[in-house]
């Protein structure tokens, strides 16, 4: 398995980033990742997806030492925060918009801006490919609200990177 | 009948991603041809799936060179690929003789917590599992070297290099010296010296600080022995078993004393 799962380094990595938004406490979590991966190989069940089941062990990693830092922890209680980007915005041709010049940069930042819930949920879903159900198995959440999460952290992102403020009528473009 | 905003919120996000089957895509549909705020829902996360889809390896990240080493460390060696290892360097050694190997450039090491000796046994005990790793890492990595070394010449790189002013033991028939290197660990200038002990690998740190009393600890998986003479802190770390700390401890103190 060793090889294996050290092929999935960058991709660990990258959720790690997007998790902790530091590259020291990111390197942290993979190594630690790792270690817990590798002492608990025996639980994983051969012909599954390997590199969900490290993703597992990721997010589980990062919840504990989360819990474990002193520092105060930025308390986000999903459900307030799953209901106050609540219903659909209106809004007009969105493509032009995103399509148009979104940089790597601002996506990144947008991306990094959002809620960790949602920010994770639309990390293993757009840019990690899991299935609904592999994301649900990982944050140990039924589908459904991993797919309210997408959604609601998709909607989310795109108010980040047009600059639309909520419930504002129509579209302002930041930039021109 | 026609389904609410509230019926069809469950499809929209399988909706987007085209996950849906014909029937449920039908239905849907059919809300989203008289529904206006639904229809700019689900072009709207659309287009921002693409966007992120698009720039995915943009947006990913690579481990550094660093952490792949430190995740290589903490794999676990198969046996037969540890064995491999060790024939691999000895046959290598016989083909250069007995001649000395060479300094490999200094292992700069990021470590995000600052680790002291001195402190508390918790902490030390930290630090401690942190250099048995590290000796795991740097054994795991000495393929990497050139011929060309010993304890002058350690001696000579780790104050030439690193402004490191420390006593290397000299070779003996039980003590060959592998490599020096500088770790970065803590606050830094510390020093790595990697030598087999009668065959089995043996790490020793020179680290500034002080720690009391004299240590000896099992940790990872690995023994460690630890002492200070002034203000420096020796610890030692071999694989558990085979190796008598105390014995290499006195012969190490003849050149640091």
């Amino acid at each position: 398995m060793d090889e294996d799962a050290l092929r999935h380094i960058n991709s660990l990595y990258g959720a790690a980033m997007r998790l902790t938004r530091s590259p020291a406490d990111a390197e942290d979590l993979v190594q630690e990742t790792y270690l817990r991966a590798f002492r608990f190989a025996d639980r994983f069940e051969s012909g599954t997806n390997l590199k969900a089941w490290l993703h597992t062990i990721l997010h589980n990693t990062f919840l504990n030492m989360r819990r474990q830092a002193v520092r105060s922890p930025i308390a986000v209680d999903s459900e307030i925060v799953e209901q106050s980007v609540g219903e659909p915005d209106r809004v007009q041709t969105p493509e032009q918009i995103l399509m148009r010049e979104t940089l790597d940069v601002d996506l990144q930042r947008a991306i990094d801006s959002l809620p960790d819930v949602f920010r994770q949920a639309v990390w293993l879903r757009d840019v990690e490919e899991f299935t609904y159900a592999e994301i649900a198995e990982m944050l140990s959440i039924a589908p459904g609200t991993v797919m309210s999460r997408i959604s609601r952290g998709r909607r989310l992102l795109y108010q980040r990177l047009t600059g639309k403020p909520r419930r504002a009528e129509g579209l302002r473009i930041v930039k021109a | 009948m026609m389904k609410s905003c509230r019926d069809v919120d469950a499809l929209m996000t399988p909706y987007v991603d085209g996950e849906l089957t014909a029937t449920e895509a039908s239905t849907l549909d059919a809300h989203l041809a008289v529904c206006r705020q639904c229809r700019d829902r689900a072009s709207t996360e659309k287009v921002v799936r693409q966007v992120v889809q698009s720039k995915a390896a943009v947006l990913g990240e690579s481990a550094s060179p660093g952490l792949r080493a430190r995740c290589i460390a903490v794999t676990p060696p198969k046996r037969s690929e540890r064995d491999a290892e060790k024939t691999g360097r000895e046959g290598w050694r016989r083909l250069v003789g007995w001649a000395p190997l060479s300094m490999a450039a200094a292992v700069v090491l990021a470590v995000g917590a600052v680790l002291v000796l001195g402190q508390n046994k918790e902490l030390e005990a930290a630090f401690v599992a942190q250099l048995a790793i590290d000796h795991d890492r740097c054994f795991r990595q000495l393929d990497d070297l050139v011929p060309g070394f010993d304890s002058r010449e350690a001696a000579r790189v780790l104050a030439g290099d690193h402004g490191l002013d420390i006593g290397v033991p000299d070779e003996s028939a039980d003590l060959d010296l592998l490599d020096v290197r500088q770790c970065l660990y803590g606050e830094g200038g510390m020093a790595h010296v990697l030598c087999e002990w009668r065959g089995q690998a043996l790490s020793l740190f020179v680290v500034p600080g002080r720690s009391d009393p004299e240590l000896a600890l099992e940790i990872v998986g690995h023994e460690a022995l630890v002492w200070s003479q002034d203000e420096t802190a020796y610890v030692l770390v071999a694989d558990q078993g085979p190796v008598e700390l105390s014995l290499v401890a006195d012969y190490v103190r003849q050149y640091t004393d």
